[in-house]
């Protein structure tokens, strides 16, 4: 399953660079599988919560604060 | 009647005795023999700027012993990627002190020697034209002296999180920036923190490293590696260096929309203020057990300094999203890195890209984009719990680092990622006594830069 799993991305990354190297797919598919790790961690954290994605790149609404009014922290 | 002949700037120097230092700078490539105790080697960014601006020191000297240090390291294996060639140099330093003494002080970086990481070459930091934005406009202005840029060391094909065991730390990411740093290559340099990389440099050389918040420095001219996830981070010698440094790059910038609009307070101002009854959260003990033991044993002796400087050590339990944190910042890097390289690749850049590189963008493309949803979710989540546990303290401490150079910490928990997902600030300061450099990594509110560099300033000078 995860051979056969292996194989389509192989084909899928071919596609999408046909130039690429046997070398260059094989490190892809390492990462690949890495990233499907992570994932189920995400999938099992998030599977419950109503959270809504953090927006951003605007650093106000990613951190959801305004500046400190006195400019020195605490 | 003739008009007097006009003096050059040439001559104007050579009025001043430059030239003189300039020849013997470089002829000999050693310390100028007037200047022989004040080297970057042993004073940092703001102890050689005061002795600028009291005249005890000129630019042309610090420059000389810069040079003729670079030019000692090169001749083994350095840090650089590019060089400014050793003329070059002393021709900067000598313009800058000119323009000082022809009263153009523009402010305590004047002079004083940079490198920048690799993560900015797309810009060419070292070109002649200066930069228009971000932070090499800034430094720039501020009238520092870019010697050189430093290798980055890229990672290993298993991508950040995966490797954060495997690979040795002291072989990967800012390492020779930090290095130059810390044998007084530079006063100070600049990297990408993107995923931890200059925090973990800094507790490994035992120097300073600066994450600021999300925002507060300008990425522009930065290469982009993960764009919600970059940071310009700093590395110096002392707090206040970073605090220095901090000085001349924060603020709005027209050439990046993600710089935060609002100005930054003179962050050197309130460096030493007294800590006590300040609140210190840090996490359960049993989370450190696994760390490197000279690591454990620098981490809670830096904690005993801040409970003998009267500051409240307090356990606070991690966040729930602590445990998804690494794998969300992991999967957000890998899905954005390749969306902001696939284009390259595809045009045929390849070539000019590492080949973990390519195999990150080729990997990147087969996320699922709910997958990243799921995974900004995760941010939110750290983001909302870490703005409530810093209700409670005023800083969170934990281990800069797992392992020390050349040693090893199988399992060790890292502590550095998460704050590059929420974008929160974070210090690293040198804390071990004795032995190996061990960082304490200080964290607090966003744009609350200023508490997290009075807490390192207290307890590196408690060390």
């Amino acid at each position: 399953m995860e051979a056969s799993r292996s194989d389509d991305v192989e084909r899928a990354l071919r596609a999408l660079i046909p130039q690429t190297s046997d070398s260059e797919v094989a490190a892809a598919v390492l990462i690949w599988r890495a990233a499907e790790r992570w994932r189920i961690v995400i999938d099992r954290f998030t599977v419950e919560t109503e959270e809504d994605p953090a927006p951003f790149p605007d650093a106000n609404r990613l951190l959801g604060v305004d500046p400190p009014a006195h400019g020195d922290g605490r | 009647m003739s008009e007097p002949p006009r003096l050059s700037r040439r001559d104007l120097l050579a009025g001043f005795g430059l030239r003189r230092r300039l020849t013997e700078a470089i002829s000999s490539s050693r310390i100028p023999s007037d200047a022989p105790a004040l080297v970057p080697h042993v004073r940092g960014l703001a102890e050689l700027s005061q002795a600028l601006m009291e005249h005890r020191l000129a630019p042309a000297d610090v420059m000389g012993e810069v040079a003729s240090r670079v030019q000692a390291r090169e001749s083994t294996a350095g840090p650089f990627t590019a060089l400014r060639d050793p003329e070059a140099l002393m021709e900067l330093a000598l313009d800058a002190e000119y323009a000082i003494n022809m009263g153009g002080y523009r402010g305590r970086l004047h002079a004083m020697p940079f490198v920048v990481a690799d993560s900015f070459a797309a810009a060419d930091p070292l070109r002649a034209e200066p930069a228009t934005a971000g932070s090499l406009a800034r430094l720039n202005a501020a009238g520092a002296i870019l010697i050189g840029t430093t290798r980055v060391i890229g990672e290993d094909v298993d991508g950040p999180h995966d490797s954060r065991n495997a690979d040795p730390a002291w072989e990967r990411g800012h390492m020779p920036t930090a290095a130059a740093v810390e044998s007084g290559l530079a006063a100070a340099g600049l990297a990408t923190d993107t995923a931890g990389w200059v925090r973990e440099a800094a507790g490994l050389v035992g120097i300073v490293g600066l994450k600021p918040t999300y925002g507060r420095i300008s990425r522009a001219e930065l290469t982009p590696v993960a764009w919600s996830l970059d940071h310009v981070g700093i590395l110096t010698r002392s707090v206040e260096d970073a605090a220095l440094v901090l000085n001349a790059l924060a603020g709005p910038d027209a050439g990046d929309s993600t710089a935060a609009p609002f100005p930054a307070p003179d962050f050197t101002a309130s460096l030493h203020r007294p800590i006590a009854e300040w609140r210190i959260g840090v996490p359960p003990a049993h989370l450190i057990d696994r760390h490197h033991p000279d690591v454990h044993r620098a981490y809670f002796g830096a904690l005993d300094r801040l409970a003998t400087l009267g500051a409240v050590v307090v356990e606070v339990p991690l966040p729930g999203s602590f445990e998804p944190a690494a794998a969300a910042h992991a999967l957000i890097e890998l899905v954005e890195q390749s969306t902001a390289l696939l284009s390259a690749l595809r045009d045929g850049a390849a070539g000019e890209l590492s080949a973990s590189t390519r195999a990150r963008i080729l990997a990147g493309t087969l996320v699922d984009p709910d997958a990243y949803e799921r995974a900004q979710r995760v941010r939110a989540m750290a983001i909302r719990e870490l703005r409530a546990l810093l209700v409670d303290v005023d800083v969170l401490a934990t281990p800069a680092q797992e392992t020390v150079m050349g040693g090893t910490a199988s399992g060790a928990l890292e502590f550095r990622t998460i704050f590059n997902l929420t974008g929160f600030p974070a210090l690293v300061v040198p804390v071990a006594a004795t032995g190996l450099p061990v960082g304490i990594q200080l964290i607090t509110r966003p744009f609350e830069e200023a508490t997290i560099l009075t807490v390192g300033e207290a307890v590196a000078a408690a060390r």
